[in-house]
């Protein structure tokens, strides 16, 4: 085990080398002038000189690369060159928590959701609910990431009490609905103490519904427009609220790719054998469906989020501006509007380096979750 | 003549020393800002503000700061203060930490009176000795300060006593405490800046005699001052203070709606027109000429007059306000809009296509292919106006080949190539004090003249602006230069630009400066 986690990690290396070379290159082809972004628009064309000058900018490209490779193979990031300059490192480590968290959410929100949204789409498919949440996901699919921020801040920002009230319409309807299943379903189950069972829990579920969309409505959470509050300032509260229409807008999309990815792993699932044996058993659905259905459907889902965790990294940058947000993808924007190399570069090659460890440990949870890929190395 | 002279410089004179000294004796006037008249008092004590800038302040030593409004200086007024204030309301320079700024018969020296009990931040008392060696600081090319040109108006400065500094300016100088009220006028504590070294511009904690300290300072992310709690003027009514960036006008807006700021920068000229249309108080700056369109004059075909001429007619401020704007700007010629303090019914040459097409074709007969390079910023508003004097240049006759650059490569292209023959530019001049940035924009061997203008008649117009005593001879200065301006094209004004910093309700007693500077020395929150 450990000597193919090394195996694998030194495969890395070459990985990591390519990109550090690749983005140097390309960003030195990204027109901007250090400089100008440290001195503004007023200096006079001597004093850009002597700080192109005094920032090494008339080396050479590849001086510059191995210059910057030396440092960074010693540890040393270096200094941001844009004023005011600070520790790239230190930079690093104030912007990433908050892209990491601001991407677990989305993650969390995404995987959450898309399973119950799974699991209720594949317990009857083609029918309404199935139907409605596949087109729901096509158009959320379909839907640019920016378009939904924008939207999210329009409606959740500047029309609250339109949200409030659809929430709890919303919630009442489901309820009702819920209800009416229960009373149509009664039947389902045999007379006794199941079908009480039963009807209580969907009347608890419906109550619950209900209940959540009340308190939504009379206590809407007051989102911000812009900014982020780190836990270690406030707390844990503040700093949640603060990232979750970021988290919202990275979410939407994934909700929708991983709901159609389970659902249809969840229907092939349903038609094993060992599945209509356990409802030959009389076994209850939502026992079928969440114990013995959705570990074996996960695989796929498992892949696909691994992807996605590593792409939300990298992908912040629209979101982290919508909603000004101090994260990696910010850095990397301001970075590369004032060509400032250092900062670029070392910000690309942490989130290569996040993206593959992604990666990696997604492989190797696979032998974990199916003994068959254990036993089949052995 | 020669006495008229005289007795305007006495009265000057008189009338400055007496608004100084008086506003030194009794502590600064309250102004009338739109934010109400009061200031802060020991029941006003408490609360918390955050304002939205403009673009990410470059640092916290003013040697580093780039001194306008939206770009960092509010952070670091709230940091040093200033030894003196403009004060729009009344167009001139009041005391803040100085106690007095009395200038000689014609303006060549200025002295300074510092107030008693004056301290930084870590205790120490404020010298001459500091002034002087914070204004060097300035000097020194090393540092590339915004205000090292301007700074070099000062050949010498001389120490009366620790309480009195003299500056000897070389040449008169009537609007030298603009300088003062400006990056060179935020006192550094040498000790602190020694013992700080490279940090002190992240980290200046006790440099400072203004009313906060830094609490936290994250680069890109946010400002955070506290309140110091034994300052020298008084009680600080808003205990932490914070600055933010949010890119772009409206999402500056919206988080100001949100409540996320209480004060919002604001450049965009439809986003103002929307915070004036909801009814948003706030302080409301004018940049003459903010916007022009820059003729290289030195060499390519707009160094010949008759091409100037042929654009200046081609040019509709108009059609661009229209285009780039909604029609929400200020467009206009002249070289001071008619919104300005500083308005005296100036008027720059008028737009005409028909003189245009004429005069390309009198240029084209004289030997010109008609043909013009212009580099553009590759951004959405860049893209706007550059389209529109494409669209009437080629309207005229004339053909235009648009270079598309980003924003760092169109100023290196401009300012230190000088590879254009027009481009859209701006030349912001102070409603304090336009001399400066005319004399760099137009003045022979300007600093941020890359058209390479020059002109005796325009060199003298502009020294008799920077000596002119009063208001007054500023504006017969100023029609002088219009006048020049009009007739040898130097570039072009499309528009003025307006600066706007929302303030909410809540929020009182926010000083404005000069370069849409403000002050939260008095400032509170009214619950």
């Amino acid at each position: 085990m450990l000597r193919s986690l090394g195996a694998r990690l030194l495969r890395l290396v070459p990985v990591l080398f390519l990109v550090s070379l690749g983005t140097f290159f390309l960003v030195d082809l990204v027109p901007g002038d250090p400089a100008v972004a440290i001195l503004g628009s007023n200096a006079t064309p001597e004093q850009y000189e002597a700080v192109r000058a005094e920032l090494g900018l008339n080396e050479s490209v590849v001086t510059r690369y191995f210059d910057w490779l030396g440092d960074t193979l010693r540890g040393d990031l270096g200094e941001s060159l844009t004023p005011p300059t600070q520790s790239v490192t230190d930079l690093i480590q104030s912007r990433l928590p908050v892209t990491i968290q601001i991407a677990t959410m989305a993650m969390l929100i995404s995987v959450t959701v898309s399973i119950v949204l799974a699991l209720a789409a594949a317990y009857r498919p083609g029918k309404v609910f199935d139907r409605v949440t596949s087109g729901t996901a096509f158009a959320a699919i379909a839907v640019p990431q920016f378009l939904t921020g924008l939207l999210l801040i329009f409606f959740v920002l500047f029309h609250t009490d339109l949200v409030r009230w659809f929430v709890l319409v919303a919630g009442i309807a489901g309820a009702v609905l819920i209800a009416v299943r229960a009373v149509g379903g009664v039947t389902d189950h045999p007379p006794g103490n199941e079908r009480v069972r039963a009807a209580a829990i969907r009347a608890v579920l419906a109550l619950a519904v209900v209940g959540f969309a009340v308190l939504l409505f009379a206590r809407f959470p007051e989102f911000p427009r812009q900014g982020f509050t780190r836990i270690s300032e406030d707390g844990l509260w503040p700093s949640l609220r603060d990232a979750f229409l970021p988290a919202l807008t990275l979410a939407v999309a994934e909700i929708a790719i991983f709901m159609r990815l389970l659902r249809n792993d969840l229907i092939t699932t349903l038609q094993e054998d060992y599945i209509l044996s356990a409802r030959a058993k009389g076994m209850p659905p939502w026992r079928i469906l969440v114990r013995d259905a959705l570990r074996p459907s996960s695989f796929s889902l498992i892949t696909v989020a691994g992807v996605a965790l590593g792409r939300l990294m990298g992908g912040t940058v629209i979101v982290e501006t919508i909603f000004n947000l101090p994260g990696m993808g910010t850095l990397i924007v301001n970075a590369i509007g004032a060509q400032d190399v250092r900062v670029i570069q070392s910000s690309v090659l942490v989130i290569a380096v996040f993206y593959v460890l992604v990666n990696l440990l997604v492989d190797l949870s696979y032998s974990q979750l199916d003994p068959r890929l254990r036993r089949g190395r052995v | 003549m020669g006495h008229g002279r005289t007795m305007r410089a006495v009265v000057a004179v008189a009338i400055a020393s007496c608004v100084l000294a008086a506003c030194g004796d009794d502590g600064e006037p309250e102004s009338a800002s739109p934010t109400g008249d009061s200031t802060c008092t020991e029941g006003r004590v408490g609360g918390e503000v955050t304002m939205g800038s403009l673009s990410q302040v470059t640092g916290l030593d003013p040697v580093v700061n780039l001194g306008l409004g939206g770009t960092g200086a509010n952070e670091v007024i709230a940091l040093y203060d200033t030894l003196v204030r403009y004060d729009p309301e009344t167009d001139e320079f009041v005391p803040v930490v100085a106690e007095s700024l009395k200038p000689d018969e014609d303006f060549a020296e200025w002295t300074l009176k510092l107030r008693e009990g004056v301290t930084f931040g870590n205790g120490d008392a404020l010298t001459a000795e500091q002034v002087r060696d914070s204004f060097a600081r300035h000097q020194d090319p090393a540092n590339r300060s915004a205000a090292h040109r301007e700074s070099l108006a000062v050949t010498e400065m001389e120490i009366v006593d620790p309480l009195t500094l003299v500056f000897h300016l070389d040449e008169p100088w009537s609007r030298f405490p603009t300088l003062l009220a400006d990056l060179p006028g935020m006192v550094t504590n040498g000790s602190v800046v020694e013992r700080q070294g490279e940090n002190f511009n992240t980290a200046p904690t006790g440099g400072g005699v203004g009313p906060y300290e830094v609490q936290t300072f994250t680069p890109g992310e946010k400002l955070v001052l506290k309140a110091k709690d034994d300052w020298w003027g008084g009680p600080v009514c808003i205990r932490t203070l914070r600055f933010v960036v949010i890119t772009g006008s409206q999402a500056t807006y919206d988080a100001f709606k949100n409540d996320d700021i209480q004060l919002a920068f604001l450049r965009a000229p439809d986003v103002i027109a929307q915070a004036e249309d909801d009814g948003v108080q706030g302080l409301s700056t004018i940049d003459n000429a903010g916007s022009t369109i820059i003729l290289n004059t030195a060499e390519g075909p707009a160094a010949d007059p008759l091409v100037r001429r042929a654009l200046a007619a081609a040019m509709d401020p108009e059609v661009i306000n229209q285009r780039a704007y909604g029609g929400a700007g200020l467009p206009g010629t002249a070289l001071i809009n008619e919104q300005s303090i500083l308005y005296d019914g100036l008027a720059g040459p008028e737009p005409d296509a028909d003189r245009a097409a004429d005069l390309v074709e009198r240029a084209k007969a004289a030997g010109w292919d008609g043909r013009l390079k212009m580099p553009c910023q590759n951004s959405p508003e860049g893209n706007n106006v550059c389209l529109a004097m494409k669209a009437m240049a080629e309207a005229a006759g004339m053909s235009v080949t648009i270079e598309q650059m980003a924003p760092q490569d169109f100023i290196s292209t401009v300012l230190v190539d000088r590879s254009f023959d027009i481009a859209s530019w701006s030349m912001p001049l102070s409603e304090a004090e336009p001399a400066v940035r005319l004399s760099a924009a137009v003045g022979t061997g300007g600093g941020l003249n890359p058209g390479g203008y020059s002109n005796a008649e325009m060199d003298a117009a502009l020294a008799a602006l920077r000596a002119a005593p009063d208001a007054a001879d500023r504006r017969q200065a100023l029609a002088g230069i219009q006048e020049i301006w009009n007739e040898t094209l130097p570039s072009l004004v499309i528009a003025a630009n307006e600066n706007f910093i929302a303030i909410s309700d809540a929020v009182k007693g926010v000083r404005l400066s000069q370069n849409s500077q403000i002050y939260f020395d008095s400032a509170y929150v009214d619950d």
